[in-house]
């Protein structure tokens, strides 16, 4: 499936997939932007807005660290 | 034509049989019969699943615009049912941005869909705002969550009503908190009825300070210094937290010693970590500004936490209450990749939270420590109810105690305008606790009132008078694990889910006999792959019911 930035589950699910020792804290927009493009399945030109790198980055806590 | 008049209507918590479920409506009736209202928290009670058969229950949210004192699942979690339920409703949240940015991160946490998620308004202290024809001041308040506030809602009529949401009145070690001066203030402009958190009243003197907790743990520091070691917290509950970040600086200080470093393992904890800095409370920021000493904040997964030397670590680790997948209880059973105990130095493991009392966390918790002793662990847990020893005790509670209400009548009794004296009314407790919120303030001679769960007050002309008659029985229960559905008590629960029509339905016409509820029966995406945690699962709601 061609993920777009709105599915942002998949998303953080292939990011941690990806990237399993990534360390999330502090990460920069700009680096969560990059890894998401570099993600095969990714197929979206259009630019995220906060809310959704937020939910990503968040989803992607939730998936990788043990739970809280 | 009707009598206009303000109304608060307790639709949870103030229970007869325990603490939870907070939520409160405030309805405006105007001389023409039309109505507004707003309602303030939405939170979940915790059952006793062994007598009841429910997994806990949910609030009812009757407004679109729904105020937040602050980001406790007993104040939230109901909230997430909701939308979930009826994922199209228009919801607008209004709260401190701490509180917004864990809410928004609990809702991405159970894959709430991006269209479903409420628009989120931040408050500020002295930031006055209007909604349905309401004029809100949120009022900063001491909780163990920061971003914790009182709403007062001034009503159409000129009716105002406080809300203390769950406070006491030492200061905050994390943004702004309970001041004396600024509850001068609005009780100067006049509150005709105040509703306070009755949590704790039945304990005496005032709930100590987060100062209390960093002179404790630095004692713990002092005794250990040679210790790794692995602090259990509850992240929401991030006063504390930043209390031992003092501790470790003042340490520091005073001993001409490196800094430990604080190493982070848990979803929640990184989370709470963003939300602060979001919000511009930094831990390292304002422990810098306070003390002039920097301490390393870092997650677990970054590979400078394996260069500190155990000596100078502190893992700062989620599962104080044995929650299965947590990471405290991961380092239990030897299965954290992260934290493993040194061979080097001793080990030492502060649970730095009392046993809940709900559910299993007893036998959980017990097991978990004695596990952690087999690993090589020395462990340290505060006793519930402890008496407070001053350079001991490295825990306390973000309810005010019965010394906390003195002083907020004290505060009443110097402030308020003569013609306009102030009701007090216990919330957020079960009934001896909310009495003896009320017996405090009688005792200094201020009107006090009574309400359970379904009862108003109405304030019209001056006057305040509980209702006479007793409304809806308002809770909903979730029962998403594989129980049959026992002996509901129809007194409270209005809808539950039935896992056979898939509906939410009036508890009254579901059939619990046939009832057996498949885990994945409510579906959503809130997976968490590899687990078998999904929106309401026990493992999930644990982790609600623990973060108060």
């Amino acid at each position: 499936m061609a993920l777009q930035w709105k599915n942002y589950c998949e998303i953080a699910d292939a990011l941690n997939e990806a990237y399993p020792d990534k360390a999330l804290k502090d990460m920069e927009n700009a680096e969560l932007i990059r890894l998401v493009r570099s993600l095969p399945d990714f197929k979206d030109a259009s630019e995220p807005d906060e809310t959704v790198l937020s939910a990503i980055w968040n989803r992607w806590v939730y998936v990788a660290y043990p739970e809280g | 034509m009707a009598e206009k008049r303000t109304e608060f209507e307790s639709l949870g918590g103030n229970n007869l049989d325990g603490i939870g479920g907070n939520a409160k409506k405030i309805t405006y009736t105007a001389e023409d019969g039309t109505k507004k209202s707003i309602q303030i928290d939405c939170g979940m009670k915790f059952s006793d699943k062994a007598l009841t058969g429910v997994d806990n229950y949910i609030a009812p949210l009757e407004c679109d615009d729904l105020l937040i004192t602050h980001a406790h699942a007993d104040h939230i979690a109901g909230i997430i049912h909701h939308i979930q339920m009826n994922p199209e409703r228009p919801l607008n949240i209004y709260a401190d941005k701490f509180t917004h940015e864990f809410m928004f991160a609990e809702m991405a946490n159970q894959g709430l869909p991006l269209d479903n998620m409420p628009v989120f308004h931040d408050v500020k202290d002295g930031e006055k705002f209007n909604v349905n024809g309401f004029e809100i001041e949120p009022v900063p308040v001491t909780h163990s969550a920061p971003g914790a506030v009182a709403f007062v809602v001034e009503s159409p009529d000129g009716t105002r009503l406080m809300d203390m949401g769950d406070f006491k009145t030492t200061p905050a070690e994390l943004g702004k908190g309970w001041e004396d001066s600024r509850m001068a203030e609005v009780f100067a402009k006049g509150i005709d009825v105040c509703f306070c958190d009755s949590t704790s009243t039945t304990s005496k003197e005032v709930t100590p300070s987060y100062e209390a907790v960093t002179k404790g743990f630095k004692k713990i520091l002092y005794d250990n210094p040679d210790a790794q070691m692995m602090v259990g917290t509850i992240a929401r509950s991030a006063q504390q937290m930043m209390a031992d970040v003092i501790a470790v600086a003042e340490y520091a200080k005073e001993t001409g010693t490196k800094p430990r470093t604080f190493i982070l393992d848990g979803a929640s904890l990184i989370q709470v970590d963003n939300a602060l800095k979001k919000a511009g409370l930094s831990m390292t920021k304002a422990c810098y500004e306070r003390t002039g000493v920097h301490v390393n904040i870092i997650d677990a997964k970054n590979p400078e936490a394996r260069k500190v030397p155990p000596q100078e670590r502190i893992y700062m680790v989620t599962g104080t209450q044995g929650e299965e997948m947590a990471a405290m209880a991961r380092v239990a059973r030897g299965e954290n990749r992260n934290i493993r105990p040194s061979r080097d130095c001793p080990n030492l493991c502060v649970n730095q939270q009392a046993v809940i009392p709900a559910g299993d966390n007893q036998s959980l918790v017990d097991d978990m420590m004695a596990s952690l002793r087999d690993r090589g662990w020395k462990t340290m847990i505060p006793e519930r109810g402890a008496p407070f020893v001053e350079g001991e005790t490295y825990y306390v509670s973000g309810h005010g105690r019965a010394g906390d209400m003195e002083k907020v009548a004290d505060i009443a009794a110097k402030n308020s305008p003569a013609d306009r004296r102030c009701t007090f009314i216990g919330i957020h407790g079960d009934e001896t606790q909310t009495r003896a919120t009320e017996e405090i303030f009688q005792s200094k001679g201020e009107k006090v009132e009574h309400i359970t769960n379904a009862q108003k007050i109405v304030v019209s002309k001056g006057t305040v008078q509980v209702s006479p008659t007793i409304g809806k029985a308002s809770r909903i229960a979730v029962i998403d694990d594989n129980d049959d559905f026992m002996n509901p008590d129809f007194r409270y629960i209005k809808q539950a889910f039935n896992p056979v029509s898939k509906k939410w339905e009036d508890v009254k016409k579901i059939d619990y006999e046939k009832i057996l509820v498949s885990k994945n029966d409510r579906g959503g995406k809130g997976g968490k792959k590899g687990h078998k945690h999904h929106d309401m699962n026990p493992a999930f709601m644990q982790k609600m019911q623990n973060g108060r």
